[in-house]
C-alpha cells in the first residue's frame, strides 16, 4: 500500500525529568533506550521493534511536541511532501539525524494546527522476546508492561480545525474516517473524528475544544484483564486516574484514562475494537448520544474531561 | 501531619495531608476542586494563596510566570502545606483565547 504505516513516537515536555523516568519505567513498563546530554529521554516498549516510541524533554513546560508518523519507504517522502505541498501546506526536510535515531523527517504543520513528522527509518532494536520462536510475553518487566504506542487523540480550536484535520487526513495522508460525531444543523459539522491507516479503528483522533493541544496518547493492552491489573498498579502507586476502566462506544476499546507526572493524559487501549476496511461505511454519533460514545457503561460526561489538557509547546 | 485550608471564594474548610498536594487533599470534594490532571499540565487549578506556608515543586510556565509564583499565584496541585493555609481559585487563565467564547466544545 505504500505511504504512512503507524503512529511512531510522542514527543513531549516534561516538567520533572528523573520522576518521568520512575513513572513510565516501573507504571508503564517500558525501557530507556538512549539519553542525551540535555537530559532528553527516549523510551520504548517490549513489544515494539524501532528504538522508540515516546521522547520526553526536560522543560518549564508540561507541553506537547509532535506526533511522528511512520511511512513504509524512502520515497513516500518525497511522494508525500509533493503531496502536501499541492494541497497547500509548507513542508520542510529535516536531515537524517535531527530527530534522533530517525532518517529524513518530513515536517509540517497540519491544518489541524498540529505539527507533525514523517519519517520512514528509525533504529531496528527488535521486540524483547526477538523473531526466532518467540515467548507470548516477556517473563521481565515491570509494571503494566504496555505494548507499543497506539494512537494519540489532539485537540483542535472547534470543528473547523477538527473538518479541516480530518480532509486533510483522508485525503492527503489516505486515512479512513471510521467514525465521527456529528452536530450544528442536521449534522452538517463534525466535533470530532477516529481516523485509520491501520486496520483498528483508529490511529488518530482529533475533537474539538477552545485550544490546540494534546488531550492523550495511547499504548496497547491485550484485554480487560490487563486493562484491570493495570488500574491495580496504578492504584498502588498512586497515579491519578482519571477515567476509571471503561468501555468506549466509539472504537469499541476497553479504556482507563489517567496522567503521568507532568499531568498529561494516558490511555491504555485494549482489544482491537474491530476490523477497518476501505469500504467499511463511517459509523457517525449524534450529539445527543456523544457521551454514550465516548464512555459507554456511563453515557454521561465526566468532569473536565474535554477541558483539561495540555497544550501545543509552538503556539 | 494534617493542616486545615479555608478555600477563600468557597467559603469552606478542608484538612490537608502534608504529603498531599492542596488538589489531591481538597479533591474529594468536587465542589471545592476543579477537576483537572493533577500535576500541572492543564491549568484548571490555579490559585492565589493569601496565607500560610508551604513548600511547591515546578511550576508549569504555560500557566505560571515566575512573575505569578512571586505573588503566591500557583498551581494547587503543585503546592504541599506546611501549616494552616488560606487560598482561592482563580479562572482559568485564557491563552489563546479571543477565541474561547466562540469555539464549540465536545459535549457543551
Ligand atoms: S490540575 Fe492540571 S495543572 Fe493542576
Amino acid at each position: 500500500m505504500g505511504g504512512i504505516m503507524r503512529l511512531g513516537h510522542i514527543d513531549l515536555n516534561v516538567l520533572d525529568i528523573e520522576k518521568s523516568r520512575e513513572y513510565y519505567t516501573n507504571i508503564m513498563g517500558m525501557v530507556v533506550v538512549r539519553e542525551d546530554s540535555d537530559g532528553t529521554l527516549y523510551l520504548k516498549c517490549w513489544d515494539e521493534w524501532d528504538k522508540y516510541s515516546l521522547v520526553l524533554r526536560p522543560s518549564d513546560e508540561a507541553t506537547f511536541n509532535t506526533a511522528a508518523y511512520k511511512v513504509e519507504s524512502d520515497e513516500d517522502i518525497d511522494d508525500l511532501k509533493a503531496k502536501i505541498e499541492a494541497y497547500g501546506v509548507e513542508t520542510e526536510i529535516l536531515p537524517e539525524g535531527e530527530v534522533a535515531e530517525c532518517g529524513r523527517t518530513l515536517k509540517f504543520t497540519a491544518p489541524s494546527g498540529h505539527i507533525f513528522h514523517l519519517y520512514a527509518y528509525k533504529t531496528f532494536v527488535g521486540k524483547d522476546v526477538g523473531d526466532t520462536n518467540p515467548r507470548p510475553w516477556p517473563f521481565e518487566g515491570k509494571g503494566i508492561k504496555a505494548h507499543w504506542i497506539d494512537h494519540t487523540l489532539l485537540m483542535c480550536e472547534g470543528p473547523e480545525k477538527v473538518m479541516a484535520g480530518t480532509k486533510f487526513f483522508q485525503e492527503v495522508l489516505g486515512f479512513k474516517l471510521a467514525e465521527q460525531v456529528t452536530v450544528g444543523p442536521e449534522g452538517s459539522l463534525q466535533a470530532a473524528t477516529w481516523l485509520a491507516r491501520t486496520s483498528t479503528p483508529h490511529d488518530i483522533a482529533f475533537v474539538a475544544g477552545p485550544h490546540t493541544g494534546m488531550h492523550h496518547f495511547a499504548y496497547f493492552l491485550d484485554g480487560w484483564n490487563d486493562i484491570l491489573r493495570a488500574a491495580d498498579v496504578m492504584a498502588m502507586h498512586n497515579v491519578k486516574i482519571d477515567v476509571t476502566p471503561q468501555r468506549h462506544g466509539i472504537t469499541r476499546g476497553e479504556t482507563i484514562y489517567f496522567f503521568d507526572p507532568s499531568g498529561h493524559r494516558l490511555e491504555t487501549f485494549a482489544g482491537l475494537g474491530y476490523l477497518v476496511q476501505p469500504d467499511m461505511p463511517t459509523i457517525t454519533w449524534t450529539e445527543e448520544e456523544l457521551w454514550r460514545g465516548i464512555f459507554y457503561h456511563t453515557g454521561a460526561e465526566d468532569g473536565a474531561f474535554t477541558t483539561a489538557y495540555t497544550l501545543s509547546a509552538y503556539k | 501531619m494534617k493542616h486545615n485550608i479555608l478555600v477563600r471564594d468557597k467559603s469552606r474548610n478542608h484538612t490537608c495531608h502534608e504529603d498531599k498536594s492542596l488538589m489531591d487533599g481538597l479533591n474529594v470534594y468536587e465542589n471545592l476542586v476543579p477537576k483537572g490532571c493533577h500535576n500541572g499540565a492543564c491549568g484548571v487549578c490555579k490559585i492565589h494563596i493569601l496565607n500560610g506556608e508551604y513548600s511547591k515543586s515546578k511550576m508549569n510556565r504555560r500557566y505560571i510566570s515566575q512573575e505569578d509564583e512571586d505573588k503566591n499565584i500557583v498551581l494547587a496541585c503543585k503546592v504541599f502545606p506546611k501549616t494552616d493555609m488560606e487560598i482561592e481559585f482563580l479562572p482559568k487563565p485564557k491563552i489563546l483565547s479571543a477565541l474561547e467564547k466562540k469555539v464549540y466544545i465536545l459535549g457543551n
